[in-house]
């Protein structure tokens, strides 16, 4: 049984949050809400993704702050552990185990009855496509299967939290398939999912909404497209494959939003400070110009230049922190 | 008390599938094999019983049972499976308890076959005459039992990247502490001596209510111990 | 479908901003000394493990030089009489019993885990992908351990030894004690070698550590004695020399002159029994090296 939940408690909340080791500085002073569906964390290595996944996991107690489940402090209330599924990156299991006993054994420990763990594990295991090996001991695993059995215990106990850490290394693209579509349905299902990867075109296949993590704190939060929005340092880029470049250049730098243009083989790149009245203009000046356009499209206007952008720019003097609405 | 169930459970499993309960299994044979081989010189039955297990209380139970449970934290933090176990509803010193109840009674068990082997073997058709050796010998291996395995709890919750290098020095010099008058308290082996009546006649030790309270006293200590540590350490290093 | 490029004969080379190292390299015979430093730098890392058996070496040293000054103090008020040879080999022989026990937590720690660690780590494919013999290898870990653990077994005994020397009246009486220097050199070698050796290749055999550590230590506590006192008991001083600890005893007895037990095996037989053990420990490791430098083994 559920502990008592306070009504309207966000699946996930961390309160000024830091945590330090000694004088390593893991996460410093950090809020943050998350709500149903699914978060990408992203960060470069030492940001802080995995010390904020193992506060949420209650493997570590805040130096200072509060991380809560469901407005549970998640270090100290056991039982709303039960709502939680996690997957670490490591693959360490215990390799004298069979996948199913280890699934069993999780769903136990999470509080699924005994009577019970078994067929549920099962299920869990052949929803991620490892049917064939489900009484083969660990020890023989591959990466790929090991990744997925991690995954099913997280998921064996049907949590409404799931922190998922690198879920798709070492997995094949059918495996990668399935558990994106995994993913997905628990997300429909209305699951609080949150992912750290490194490989950012999963997670924008699965998700818009990134909090990102930088030298221990949030850099930016929210849907990917409004923060790259907010980013004026870096004019967006739009590359227009056509059969007449110069033509079409020679007719967009009137626009004084464009601050540069930069030729290609057969096409043009335009940066601008408003990529919304850029492709307000685009139409309007091909069909002028009779031009035949290949292809249209923006390189930076993704997670990987948000990314790059964000975590290599110069630190500047703390302000108001942006924000970009939907 | 269910999650300590089920990471007994656990335990017990690893223990059956791996190869660390060949260990228990050759020191085991040791006591009997030692008894016999003393027996064609000796005609003193009582005395070769109680070097046979002066000798098993001191150096085989009490490996036995460090060499099992001293990783318990280390094991699990080098393979990093504590992130699985931690990260569920139960409090965190379940792993080792958990551990405790399938090692502990394994130990015993296999111990206690070889105790009432070595008693057959050293007095023969006089052994049911002799019961009581055995039945305070059984005592006794059930407290070195219980004790070291405090002890190597505690030992795995305090150093847990060199348990074993701790347990060596612990019974190298602190078990020694059992010829020293008053240090000899915090010797599980002194207590073991109290509780079984086999040590030399020079050796002056207590009574056996005084050997059962001391080695109440120090399971308790160390267990509690252990507890306390694992429940409030961050063994979790930095990383990205 | 057939590509309408085809691969050219040229190549380009992009400048990548790294430079060759043009300098002065490490000759080859000189390549295990970086083996060896590593173990060391490593070794020291770990505080209960090294640091604390070392301060007990070093605080035995200090109380075994104690003892020796008091007792060359009261036996010059006493006149001489007794003799004071003996005596200094009593202190250090009785010493060499708590430098060994701080050598055996030594080798429990490091000794056992030098290679299996490395076995686990998969570090071989990292080692042997550069210009490093297996040799080199073996050479540099060796050494390490033998300096390390030797802190205790071999700097021990040795040094105490000097200052026995140091401690004579008069010259003369430095020149007849200087012949317990090279005792105490051959027992630390004797020592230092038993428990070195068969250590490293516990850790070679097994591949793992905590097993290694495991087998070493029911080794040193349970069956050396099991087999010290079925030979005591029994009278069999050739069953005895499977226990290497009572092996080294026998020989630091002869050495300094200690009364022998009837039950005791022959010091040459001892010595024997020590390099047989030393030579198995290494014949295990070169052969386990051997076959992973060739084999690519290594990781989990």
């Amino acid at each position: 049984m559920n502990a008592p939940v306070r009504m309207a408690a966000p699946p996930i909340h961390i309160e000024a949050c830091s945590k330090w080791y000694g004088q390593v500085l893991g996460i410093q002073d950090i809020t943050l809400t998350v709500k149903q569906g699914v978060v990408g964390l992203l960060g470069p290595n030492g940001a802080g993704k995995t010390t904020l996944m193992k506060l949420l996991a209650g493997l570590l107690r805040p130096s200072r702050g509060r991380a809560l489940l469901f407005g549970l402090p998640v270090i100290d209330d056991l039982q709303v552990r039960r709502r939680l599924g996690y997957a670490p990156e490591h693959e360490g299991v215990y390799d004298e185990l069979t996948a199913r006993e280890f699934v069993t054994l999780m769903a136990e420990l999470s509080g699924v009855p005994r009577a019970r763990a078994r067929d549920q594990a099962s299920a869990a295991l052949v929803d991620i496509g490892l049917e064939n090996a489900i009484d083969r001991r660990l020890h023989g695993f591959s990466k790929g299967m090991r990744q997925r059995t991690k995954l099913a215990s997280a998921l064996v106990h049907d949590p409404d939290v799931i922190l998922l850490d690198e879920p798709l290394t070492g997995c094949d693209p059918v495996a990668r398939a399935n558990i994106i579509a995994r993913i997905r349905a628990l997300a429909a299902a209305g699951k609080t999912i949150v992912i750290s990867s490194h490989v950012l075109y999963e997670v924008e296949a699965l998700t818009q909404e990134i909090v990102l993590v930088h030298r221990g704190r949030v850099l930016a939060e929210g849907n990917v497209y409004r923060i790259r929005e907010l980013i004026d340092q870096h004019p967006h880029r739009v590359r227009i494959e056509c059969d007449r470049p110069r033509e079409l250049a020679a007719r967009v730098l009137g626009e004084e939003h464009v601050v540069r243009v930069q030729f290609e083989d057969g096409a043009v790149e335009i940066e601008t400070r408003s990529p919304d009245r850029l492709y307000d203009a685009i139409p309007r000046i091909v069909l002028d110009a009779g031009l035949a356009v290949r292809s249209l499209g923006s390189p930076d206007d993704n997670m990987q230049a948000v990314f790059d952008y964000l975590t290599t720019a110069t630190p500047s003097k703390p302000g108001k922190p942006q924000k970009g609405g939907k | 008390m269910q999650p300590v169930m089920i990471l007994a459970r656990l335990a017990w499993l690893r223990l059956w599938r791996g190869r660390t309960k060949w260990v228990t299994a050759l020191l085991a044979i040791l006591p009997p094999c030692f008894a016999a081989l003393l027996m064609t010189e000796k005609d003193d039955a009582v005395e070769v019983w109680q070097i046979t297990l002066f000798f098993a209380l001191r150096a085989a139970v009490l490996l036995a049972v460090a060499v099992h449970l001293a990783s318990s934290v280390g094991d699990e933090l080098d393979s990093k499976t504590y992130t699985y176990l931690w990260s569920r509803p139960m409090r965190r010193s379940a792993v080792l308890l958990g551990k405790l109840l399938a090692i502990a009674p394994t130990v015993f068990a296999a111990f206690a076959l070889s105790l009432t082997a070595t008693w057959l073997v050293v007095f023969q058709d006089q052994a049911g005459a002799n019961l009581e050796w055995l039945l305070r010998g059984l005592a006794a291996e059930l407290a070195v039992v219980i004790a070291g395995a405090s002890i190597a709890l505690a030992t795995s919750a305090l150093v847990p990247k060199r348990p074993l290098a701790f347990v060596l020095g612990y019974m190298m010099f602190l078990e020694r502490l059992e010829f020293v008058p008053f240090l000899q308290q915090i010797s599980i082996a002194y207590h073991a001596s109290a509780i079984s009546a086999a040590h030399p006649p020079s050796f002056v030790v207590g009574t056996a209510t005084s050997g059962v309270i001391g080695i109440l006293v120090l399971s308790t200590f160390w267990l509690g111990l252990a507890i306390w540590r694992v429940e409030n350490a961050e063994y979790a290093l930095p990383d990205g | 479908m057939s590509s309408e490029r085809t691969v050219g004969a040229t190549g380009t080379i992009h400048d990548q901003g790294y430079q060759r190292y043009e300098g002065v390299r490490l000759p080859r015979s000189r390549r295990f000394l970086v083996i060896t430093r590593n173990v060391l730098a490593t070794a020291w890392k770990a505080r209960w493990g090294v640091k604390l058996p070392l301060l007990g070496a070093v605080l035995t040293l200090v109380v075994s030089a104690g003892i020796m000054i008091v007792m060359g103090q009261i036996e010059s008020r006493m006149g001489g009489r007794g003799g004071r040879l003996l005596r200094a080999d009593t202190v250090l022989f009785i010493s060499y019993g708590f430098f060994s026990l701080f050598g055996i937590i030594l080798a429990a720690t490091v000794a056992t885990a030098a290679i299996a660690d490395d076995l686990k780590s998969g570090s071989f494919q990292f080692y042997f992908s550069r210009p490093l013999r297996p040799d080199d290898y073996v050479r540099g870990k060796l050494l390490g351990l033998f300096v390390l653990i030797g802190c205790s077994t071999f700097a021990g005994p040795v040094v105490l030894s000097i200052i026995r020397v140091c401690l004579a009246e008069d010259l003369g009486g430095a020149i007849k004690l200087l012949p317990i220097i090279p005792k105490a050199i051959l027992l630390g070698v004797a020592g230092t070698s038993a428990l070195v050796l068969p250590a490293i290749g516990l850790g070679a055999l097994l591949g793992k550590r905590v097993a290694a550590q495991a087998a070493f230590i029911v080794y040193w506590i349970v069956i050396s004695g099991f087999v010290s006192v079925v030979a005591h008991e029994l009278r069999l001083p050739l069953v005895g020399l499977l226990a290497l600890n009572s092996d080294v005893n026998v020989v630091g007895g002869y050495l300094f002159g200690m009364p022998s037990d009837s039950g005791s095996p022959e010091p040459w037989q001892a010595g024997l029994a020590i390099v047989v053990f030393s030579v198995a420990g290494y014949v295990a490791l070169r052969r386990r090296i051997r076959s992973s430098a060739t084999a690519g083994l290594g990781g989990v």
